[in-house]
């Protein structure tokens, strides 16, 4: 599985970009057990499904993760107004391990 | 067929506007504010702690009045705060960012390494930093002024935060945030670093600040920040961005800098306190201004407030033009202007049809939400 995570927005946005990649083949076998957990918690699949329309916030970060499992393939996207504990969590772990 | 897509775009928006405000209203009860009209001058100030997740507010660590804490962030937070009141009442006599002495509540140690500040609608909302880019934000006392400023402009011009009536909403908040620190600090034009988040950049980074009103372009040149500041203060420079997330829709925090040069350089021609003749021209624009007002709107109507606060033809009515003038934006002769007036003229009855149509709306959900609330107490 392999997870990108790009971040658009913030208090000036062309300083703020950033983008990471996570594959889940180049995980050590407890990072990638994590990252299942993380993911689960999240039920990413759905998150579009049960968030509110985007509203142009100033200064607020957007998320856009895309996420490509075998030849499943889906985009979710997420600003800070919308925010679960969940989510928040992964995007986190998700930029800690790209480092 | 214009009749029915006008319909959809009204439904779309009042959706939009009503599942935020459902939010709201649950974010109300968590922090049991009332909606009462405090008297001016009484600062109403509560820091939560939000320990590192993403669930607002948070703790309450501090209220109004309380000592200060043991915690740096709180402290600062609760001052900032203080000290954007202080300016907005004492220099505007407006009474805090609704000019109803709203509450202003912030929330500290939010997420984990967590580089930005933000205003919600309803709060302040800030991050540790990651340390190696960005300190804690609740360092820069302009940053926490922009963001409430955010919040006087949806209350004021309500400037929608898109092209360049965008960059006008970021560049009013550069500006009064800029302000709060002057006054905060006692700095007139030559003091003061015109800086836009300059406490904030960890040391060992090729930045000065993240943005400069002074020279925009220049407050940083690191690949750990994307590369040079790309801030224009020139329009032939305006920089063409889509109007998509990706884009800062619009590049609103980059064409910033185009009218937040135009406001140093009145306030340098000027001198003293920029607070003193500049500040007042470009909060009574504010207050003039509406959603749609592109940068010619505001280099209009700015040169009219300086007229009529100061006197037709006076230095101040010659500052704001020679300054307009410089960035490329020469506010109009008076004749084109009248048209311009009566084209803000529709769009403000426009909108108003809108706004009462929202409100009704909102009315009802409000009602439901009491009812709701009701049946569970
Ligand atoms: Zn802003």
């Amino acid at each position: 599985m392999r997870i990108s995570l790009e971040r658009t927005g913030g208090f000036h946005p062309p300083a703020m970009r950033r983008r990471c990649v996570v594959d889940s083949q180049s995980l050590t076998e407890p990072d990638a057990r994590e990252l299942e957990r993380l993911l689960q918690a999240t039920d990413l699949k759905d998150v579009n499904q049960h968030r509110d329309p985007v509203l142009p916030m100033p200064d607020m970060f957007s998320y856009k993760i895309d996420v490509e499992d075998g030849p499943e393939k889906y985009t979710v996207r997420v600003s800070d107004a919308q925010m679960s504990e969940a989510l928040s969590h992964l995007i986190t772990w998700l930029k800690e391990k790209s480092r | 067929m214009l009749r029915q897509e006008e319909d959809r775009r009204l439904r779309d928006a009042a959706l939009r506007t009503l599942s935020l405000t459902i939010r709201m209203h649950e974010r109300r009860n968590i922090l049991g504010a009332i909606a009462v009209t405090a008297p001016a001058g009484q600062r109403r100030r509560t820091i939560y702690d939000a320990q590192r997740g993403s669930q607002l507010p948070g703790r309450l660590v501090r209220g109004e009045g309380d000592p200060p804490s043991s915690d740096a962030s709180v402290n600062d937070a609760y001052d900032g705060l203080g000290a954007t009141y202080d300016f907005f009442n004492d220099i505007f006599q407006r009474n805090s960012i609704d000019d109803r002495g709203m509450r202003l509540d912030a929330s500290v140690h939010y997420s984990q390494d967590y580089d930005n500040a933000f205003w919600d609608g309803q709060q302040m909302v800030f991050g540790d930093g990651d340390g190696v880019i960005f300190l804690n934000f609740t360092k820069a006392v302009d940053v926490i002024g922009h963001e409430l400023t955010h919040g006087v402009t949806q209350h004021t011009a309500n400037l929608s935060y898109h092209n360049q009536s965008g960059a006008l909403n970021e560049s009013v908040s550069d500006v009064f945030g800029s302000l709060v620190k002057q006054y905060h600090n006692n700095q007139d034009v030559e003091s003061a670093d015109w800086l836009i988040g300059a406490g904030i950049m960890a040391p060992g980074m090729n930045a000065t600040a993240l943005r400069s009103m002074k020279d925009p372009g220049s407050a940083y040149d690191d690949p750990k920040l994307g590369g040079k500041d790309p801030q224009p203060k020139q329009m032939n420079n305006y920089v063409q961005l889509p109007d998509t997330e990706d884009g800062d829709f619009g590049g609103v925090h980059i064409n910033s800098g185009i009218p937040n040069h135009a406001f140093y350089l009145i306030a340098e021609q000027l001198g003293g306190h920029a607070w003193e003749r500049a500040g007042h021209i470009w909060y009574s624009a504010l207050r003039q201004l509406w959603p749609s007002a592109q940068f010619s709107d505001l280099a209009n109507i700015t040169f009219e407030v300086a007229g009529t606060l100061f006197g037709a033809g006076s230095a101040e009515q010659q500052a704001v033009r020679d300054a307009w003038t410089q960035v490329g934006v020469a506010p109009a002769p008076l004749r084109r202007r009248m048209s311009m007036t009566s084209a803000k003229r529709a769009a403000v009855k426009s909108s108003e049809t809108n706004g009462q149509k929202l409100k009704e709306s909102l009315d009802r959900v409000s009602l439901e939400i009491q009812a709701i609330r009701n049946s569970l107490t």
